[in-house]
């Protein structure tokens, strides 16, 4: 792979950014059980934003030394063209797909990538904290495993040290510090998204990504082993009522219109008819006969003084 | 009677003048192609009637005195000269004329050098004294030339040159001292013809081109196209900008009323319209120094001045010669948003929103119709059939909770009016006003098509829209991506119904209002009447306009995508209405925008005074009174 091309600058370094794609979904409006109550407008695809943060780092890194590289890698098949493009427009400079299953565990998924990666002859590995699905945040830890390399995580920071052997890295330690590691090279680090500013992908930027080519790699060795196995799958508990309160800004009698009209939940109305003292017996026998009140005890009808 | 000099000095001047405009003319071409088209009657009605520099009245009577002062004589000299004769009649009063507008020169030209200076007061603008003392110096002369003619002349009182008579009173009678004035004075109009293409006068031309080509090819409301194809996309330097633009910086005569209207300035931030124009003519200036160089636009107007714009367009109401500064801000916020990525940071994540869940507020298709819930508005879901509406939530109108009631209080409206109507729901998309006033085009066609897709793809025809910017964005700039339905703002839509006698306020609204005309509706688009209309169909409600109302109504800060900037330098614009709104003294201000009503709403709150006005939705006032 390596020999296509992206020789490694003299003075350049060659980092990697694991870009993780996303259904992100942040709504539950559908009405169909089989679909987990899922409608196709609850979803959203992006590119991982911890994922994003690291590719932040990694153009920064490369703007601060002026030279180098930053590949950017997926797994698995592309099912999220623009926003991949987007992160490409923010400053990659090749980009790979690696080919392989995205329904494997963690385990498998990173002996995957690491096999990748070892092609691609990186100095510094990044990879985001967590993703938005599922919020393991294991994939950096993982991988150094698998690359026999150091690992930091939740880093922010990231500048190369006197003579390009070595890291600085700064990430949070708690308490609103900030610690600095140094770290030889390479390394794999995980990255926090922090507070950088959030770039934006340009016109020119866009129109490089897209005609960046997909450079395809094939992970060599046995097909990974899964670690984990789910046991059992639990379908999402059934939705309550379909419709909430409602609104108080309106009046009464939408109020009562809408209570009574629309919702799954069967409601029933009764007029009850009579002079006060009736109406009053007749709402407490309503509500102690579905259970709202307790049956008053059998007790002498005066009143206890205060 | 004429020398040959005079006629080799007159050729001088005339070729100087020549060479002047050529130059004007090759700046200008130096700008990128733009289809402009020209317009006589404009031509006709700003410049000879001077419609818009009279709505200064006093201003404005000084400047008709100076032109027609300088241009008539003038033309009455230059046409004596030719010897084709003429009736004595005729010349006579052709004479009178000429003595009478020289008094009305003088009197205009002493008006305009008595204006007060310096830069607090716009007064008078920069390089207008060597042209106004030369003026002054050629009336003097000219009266000075005649007296003195016809004190040597001898004899009584002229009736076809009683000024000239009465200077004859105290000119000296000797032909040294009238021969010395008329040349002077020839002298004088000599040097002033040369040098009208350069300095102040060349707005002579250069207005009169920019007023002739104002016809625009696209609505006041719509953005200039960009070409999204180019390297760069945007203006980077000097060089980006289209001929017009060029020419629009070469009209400007700085006189500063756009300046003394803007929003931004007058709350003290560092943005003036008639800088940035300035600035451009300086950077023209520097580029034919720089023989060709183009210098950067950010080198001349800062970005916070470029970002500071909240286009309300009073800079372009108010310009005497239909320059629009703003157009040239957008198109500077085009290259540093989508060229350079260097969009303020605090309105990214405004972009990222609209990119992956297609609204402001980021909160998903999935949930704006929620809106909706409990109102039986019918959704869209099949096709339009014909003649219904559609109402438009808008961004604020289906995910802000204080819009929400207005949207809602739309729906009561539309249905006690039985006027059949459907809502978008989950297919609407922001209509993409914000992005594109921020500089980010690509995501507003993007936006835009979608928008339009859905729309066409269920036979709209009608979309009525609360949000202005909403309705100014879906009327005016949506036909030129391929919409083809009409777009009505919801008051107008309302005053329709109360006018056909279907929605009747009958519960009275007992409070003193005034009416805050939102700017998108109004400047942008002409629409004042319906506003003040509907107010007044409310019983009980006491209208009471604002000292700014109407086209020059002062801005509340949040158009322009400054609803996403921070407000960090000067005042804030929305307390400055505020301030004017309490000023009036009224109980209920009523705006029909959802940015306006925020930042009034902020305003009015953050007033110190015992009992602050109130503001609210026209359309929630008539759902209320219905």
């Amino acid at each position: 792979m390596n020999d296509q091309g992206h020789r490694v600058d003299q003075d350049g370094v060659r980092i990697v950014v694991c870009l993780k794609q996303v259904r992100h979904r942040y709504a539950r409006t559908g009405r169909d059980p089989q679909e987990n109550y899922l409608a196709p407008e609850d979803e959203v695809l992006l590119v991982n934003p911890h994922d994003e943060a690291a590719l932040n780092l990694a153009v920064d890194l490369k703007q601060q030394i002026g030279s180098g590289e930053v590949l950017a890698l997926t797994l698995g098949p592309i099912f999220a063209p623009d926003d991949l493009n987007r992160c490409l427009a923010l400053g990659a400079d090749a980009f790979y797909r690696v080919r392989g299953e995205q329904d494997q565990d963690t385990w498998g998924k990173s002996l995957t990538l690491a096999g990748a990666i070892r092609s691609l002859d990186a100095a510094i590995i990044l990879c985001g904290l967590e993703s938005l699905d599922n919020r393991n945040g294991q994939m950096g830890a993982f991988l150094a495993q698998h690359l026999g390399l150091p690992f930091i995580c939740a880093i922010r920071k990231v500048s190369l040290g006197s003579g390009g052997t070595t890291a600085r890295v700064q990430r949070g330690a708690g308490r609103g510090e900030q610690e600095v590691v140094v770290c030889p090279l390479p390394a794999v680090f995980s990255v926090d998204v922090g507070a950088a500013e959030m770039r934006l992908a340009t016109v020119p930027g866009r129109r490089k990504a897209r005609a960046m080519a997909c450079q395809e790699l094939t992970p060599t060795g046995p097909a990974p082993e899964p670690m984990l196995r789910a046991l059992e799958v639990a379908p999402p508990l059934p939705r309550g009522k379909s419709k909430p309160a409602p609104d108080a800004d309106m009046d009464w009698y939408q109020r009562v219109d809408e209570l009574l009209s629309g919702s799954s939940v069967d409601k029933q109305a009764r007029f009850l008819e009579g002079d006060p003292a009736k109406l009053a017996r007749d709402i407490v026998e309503f509500l102690v006969e579905r259970g709202i009140l307790e049956p008053a005890p059998e007790r002498s009808t005066e009143v206890v003084g205060q | 009677m004429i020398t040959g000099f005079d006629i080799l000095l007159s050729t001088a001047a005339v070729l100087i003048m020549l060479t002047g405009f050529i130059r004007l003319a090759v700046r200008c071409h130096r700008g990128r192609p733009e289809g402009a088209q020209g317009n006589l009657g404009n031509l006709l009605r700003f410049l000879l009637a001077q419609a818009r520099i009279l709505k200064r009245p006093v201003r404005g009577l000084a400047h008709q005195m100076v032109f027609w002062g300088v241009v008539i004589p003038l033309a009455l000299v230059i046409y004596a000269q030719f010897g084709l004769g003429m009736p004595y009649t005729l010349a006579a009063i052709f004479s009178l004329l000429t003595d009478c507008l020289g008094a009305v020169l003088l009197a205009g030209v002493v008006f305009f050098l008595l204006r007060p200076r310096g830069s607090a007061s716009p007064g008078l603008p920069a390089g207008s004294l060597l042209p106004a003392l030369l003026l002054l110096f050629i009336v003097i002369s000219g009266f000075l030339a005649e007296g003195s003619r016809l004190a040597v002349a001898g004899g009584g009182p002229i009736w076809h040159s009683p000024l000239g008579w009465m200077v004859a009173l105290i000119a000296p009678a000797s032909p040294l001292f009238m021969q010395a004035m008329i040349r002077l004075h020839f002298l004088a109009v000599l040097v002033f013809v040369a040098s009208v293409p350069f300095g102040f006068m060349r707005h002579l031309v250069a207005a009169s081109m920019n007023i002739y080509y104002s016809r625009p090819e696209r609505p006041r409301g719509a953005m200039r196209p960009v070409s999204l194809q180019a390297a760069e996309p945007g203006a980077q330097s000097i060089g980006d900008l289209t001929w017009k633009q060029l020419l629009e910086a070469e009209a400007c005569v700085s006189c500063g009323r756009c300046q003394e209207n803007c929003p931004a300035y007058l709350s003290g931030k560092p943005l003036s319209p008639r800088k940035v124009m300035q600035a451009l003519w300086g950077q023209q200036n520097m580029r034919q120094a720089a023989k060709g160089q183009a210098p950067l636009l950010l080198d001349g107007i800062g970005a916070d001045e470029m970002w500071a714009c909240t286009t309300c367009q009073a800079c372009v109401e108010q310009c005497p010669v239909f320059i629009d500064p703003m157009d040239k801000l957008i198109s500077m916020r085009r290259f540093q948003t989508m060229s350079r990525g260097a969009l303020p940071a605090e309105a990214r994540p405004l972009i990222r929103n609209l990119e992956l869940y297609g609204d402001s507020y980021g909160k998903g298709p999935a949930l704006r119709e929620d809106w909706a819930m409990g109102c039986a508005a019918p959704r869209a879901y099949g096709q339009v059939d014909g003649g219904r509406a559609l109402l438009w939530a808008g961004c604020a109108g289906a995910f802000h909770p204080r819009y929400q009631q207005v949207t809602r209080a739309m729906v009561r409206i539309l249905q006690a009016a039985k006027v059949p109507f459907v809502i978008a729901g989950k297919e609407e998309l922001c209509c993409g006003d914000p992005a594109r006033r921020l500089g980010q085009e690509d995501l507003f066609q993007d936006l835009a098509r979608r928008n339009i897709e859905s729309l066409e793809k269920r036979g709209v025809t009608t979309v009525v829209a609360a949000c202005p910017h909403c309705f100014n964005t879906l009327r005016n700039e949506y036909p030129s991506l391929g919409a083809g339905f009409e777009a009505v703002p919801a008051v107008e839509f309302i005053a329709r119904l109360i006018n056909e006698g279907s929605v009747i306020p009958k519960y009275p609204v007992e409070a003193v209002l005034t009416i805050h005309d939102p700017c998108y509706l109004g400047r942008v688009n002409q629409i004042y009447d319906c506003l003040r209309q509907v107010a007044a169909s409310l019983p009980g409600v006491t209208l009471k306009e604002l000292a700014q109302s109407r086209e020059n109504a002062f801005c509340c800060g949040g158009g322009g995508g400054r609803m996403w900037l921070h407000e960090s330098q000067g005042r804030g614009i929305n307390k400055m209405r505020a301030q004017q709104v309490a000023e009036a003294g009224v109980e209920l201000v009523a705006t029909a925008c959802p940015y306006c009503l925020t930042m009034l709403e902020d305003g009015l709150n953050d007033l110190d005074v015992p009992k602050p006005p109130r503001s609210i939705e026209l359309i929630e006032l008539v759902a209320d009174s219905i």
